[in-house]
């Protein structure tokens, strides 16, 4: 449902980042809209295993750090350019998930929680300790841009062109995947699991299969980071970073991919406004996820469906809207 | 290997698994009670060493017995409080957004303690101070006999409350069926609040016991994982299941701290945990069940 509604609410926010930086070439604001492209995919992927599947993963930084460490060791370690690196890094946070879901997808929900949690402090302190591989607390330097034709990419306002449309074309695939069967079997499975199964999806399956599209997205995003930032160290891949896509996910609206590029944009650049709170801003964010629970829990995205329905007079039938109530 | 050594090892892993084991203990009986697992337990935890020793103990100067008396009132209220705040609006929620918001709470503890108590980690004096006892060349903290000591009588205390008073009854009726428990006249609602703060109380305790061991810190809060993990390799329906995952888990951590890796402490436990989670997810006491999804 909502279809037309979240069709245009995709295009108008892709639309609008496409064209901000026509009007505004602040380095710092053009390096804010890379990580607003970045953490789209990002939260979009947890969109995947939480807002479709409805698997409570709290690994994403786990994830999104791997992807940023093979990425890195890749081109730097063994002198693949950056388009040869994507694939090998998606191939691996794929495999990864598909390792780890197998398993644990089978299990009760809160199972995936702690292991996804408990995969967080492994990776940690694997990058911190593994010197010689991941260079420990110092990181990797020196991860190279990626080249178009043969012009290095240099300036961060061509790296967001690019990103960019990684990010617009990785949406489309999510609306797609979200409208095809398996789209429809994700939320089934969320919905009741053994009706689903009484209508013949393999649960187990489904929900291995929307991790391991998670893992994908990832891979996008820790590539894109890494290229971006130019070098990665384990400091910047905290628990409290995964709360803040879990933030974004749940403020923009759970199961929906313009709600988690909505959520992904607006705190992005709201983080910058409350950097002068330094850490406090998680407080914040922490009251936000709970106050957007209880009295919204479709996310923001309800009201912005509401008023592109108002402003492209579409019809829904009032049964309708509650389909995106994902309680 | 002396077996001096052996003997200060066992003793110190037994201290941490009856902390991880108390931990344990709030996890199993929220979730016996509404099904659902507590993430935030482990800032509870952080809260309690907070108060108890930052707050009564060092800022006050209350000496040890007053501050446990203070501890145990502040958990329970606070319990009861983020029970009333951010557990019942969501009650009729599904199990996901329990979950999500439990972790925002957690979140937000951690937080509002970077906040209120500073950033930077406090050591506290156990009430033993660093006192040891030596036997046969051993030395053994009084710190880890008073966490063990403690531990138990708690366990004789909860085993008496549970099966032997009209509140333990509600407790056990209500964690069995919450709707027979209305329909026979129990008010679901309080037992449940009265279940958080009773299980925000252990985990209180828990952190005014490991302060002295560690330092008072948001990092306390990971303790809470460690917990889980303890229910994931006892059992997260029995009561016993999680003090025995808990002391597996400690002595785990000791052993393999001093004879494997100290780099990758965490990491080697987390490990075990998570190949129990794949192998045995019901845990060692646990009864085989129809897993499934949420």
């Amino acid at each position: 449902m909502f279809k037309k509604e979240r069709n245009i609410a995709l295009a108008i926010i892709f639309l609008i980042l496409i064209i901000t930086p026509i009007f505004d070439r602040a380095p710092y604001h053009i390096f804010v809209l890379n990580m607003v492209a970045i953490n789209i995919i990002l939260v979009m992927a947890l969109n995947f295993i939480l807002g479709f599947a409805g698997q409570v993963f709290l690994g994403t930084v786990g994830f999104y750090a791997i992807a940023c460490y093979s990425t890195s060791l890749l081109t730097v370690n063994y002198g693949l350019s950056f388009w040869q690196a994507v694939p090998f890094t998606i191939i691996v946070t794929s495999i990864l998930s598909l390792i780890l879901g197998l398993p644990t997808l089978k299990l009760k929900g809160f199972y995936l929680a702690l292991m996804s949690s408990g995969f967080i402090y492994i990776v940690l302190d694997i990058l911190r300790n593994w010197k010689s591989f991941t260079g420990g607390v110092w990181g990797i330097m020196g991860i190279p841009r990626p080249f178009i034709g043969t012009t290095l990419v240099r300036s961060d306002l061509h790296f967001y062109f690019i990103a960019i449309t990684i990010t617009l074309c990785l949406a489309i695939f999510a609306v797609l995947i979200e409208d095809s069967k398996f789209g429809r079997a994700f939320k089934a499975v969320r919905d009741d699991q053994l009706s689903s199964e009484m209508l013949g999806i393999n649960s187990h399956m489904t929900k291995v299969l929307a991790f391991v599209m998670c893992g994908i997205y990832t891979g996008f995003a820790g590539s894109l980071f890494a290229s971006l930032q130019g070098f990665v160290s384990p400091e910047m891949y905290t628990f409290e970073l995964n709360a803040t896509y879990m933030c974004m996910l749940v403020v923009g609206g759970l199961g929906s991919v313009p709600g988690a590029v909505l959520g992904a944009t607006v705190l992005t650049i709201t983080t910058e406004l409350l950097r002068f709170l330094r850490e406090k801003y998680l407080t914040f964010y922490a009251l936000l996820i709970i106050i957007v629970l209880i009295y919204m829990p479709g996310g923001i995205i309800t009201y912005v469906y509401q008023i592109i329905g108002r402003l492209f007079s579409l019809k829904n039938k009032p049964s309708q809207k509650e389909e995106i109530n994902v309680r | 290997m002396d077996i001096q050594i052996v003997m200060q090892q066992v003793i110190s892993g037994l201290a941490i698994g009856c902390i991880y084991g108390l931990i344990a203990l709030g996890y199993s009986l929220i979730f016996n009670a509404v099904d659902v697992v507590n993430l935030a337990q482990g800032s509870f935890v952080m809260v309690g060493a907070f108060v108890y020793g930052a707050s009564f103990v060092r800022s006050y100067g209350w000496p040890a017995f007053p501050a446990f008396a203070g501890l145990i009132i502040v958990m329970a209220v606070f319990g009861m409080v983020c029970e009333f705040f951010f557990y019942r609006p969501l009650r009729y929620a599904h199990v996901r957004t329990k979950l999500v918001a439990l972790l925002a709470l957690s979140m937000l503890l951690n937080n509002l303690a970077l906040i209120i108590w500073g950033p930077y980690p406090m050591g506290l004096e156990g009430p033993f101070g660093t006192k040891v006892l030596s036997i046969k060349g051993a030395t053994i903290l009084y710190q880890n006999i008073y966490i063990i000591a403690i531990t138990i009588l708690l366990l004789i205390l909860q085993f008496y409350i549970f099966f032997h008073t009209t509140l333990g009854k509600v407790l056990r009726a209500v964690a069995q069926d919450k709707d027979t428990a209305s329909l026979m006249g129990i008010e679901a609602n309080q037992a449940v609040s009265f279940t958080f703060a009773y299980s925000s109380i252990l985990a209180g305790i828990a952190g005014m016991l490991i302060a002295p061991v560690f330092t008072i810190g948001t990092g306390l809060s990971q303790l809470g994982f460690m917990g889980f993990g303890a229910c994931i390799i006892g059992s997260f329906t029995n009561v016993s299941g999680a003090l025995i995952g808990g002391i597996i888990l400690g002595l785990f951590e000791m052993f393999s701290a001093s004879y494997i890796s100290s780099l990758y402490k965490s990491a080697i436990v987390y490990l075990l945990i998570i190949a129990f989670l794949l192998m045995r997810p019901q845990g060692l006491l646990g009864k085989k069940e129809e897993v499934s999804g949420l």
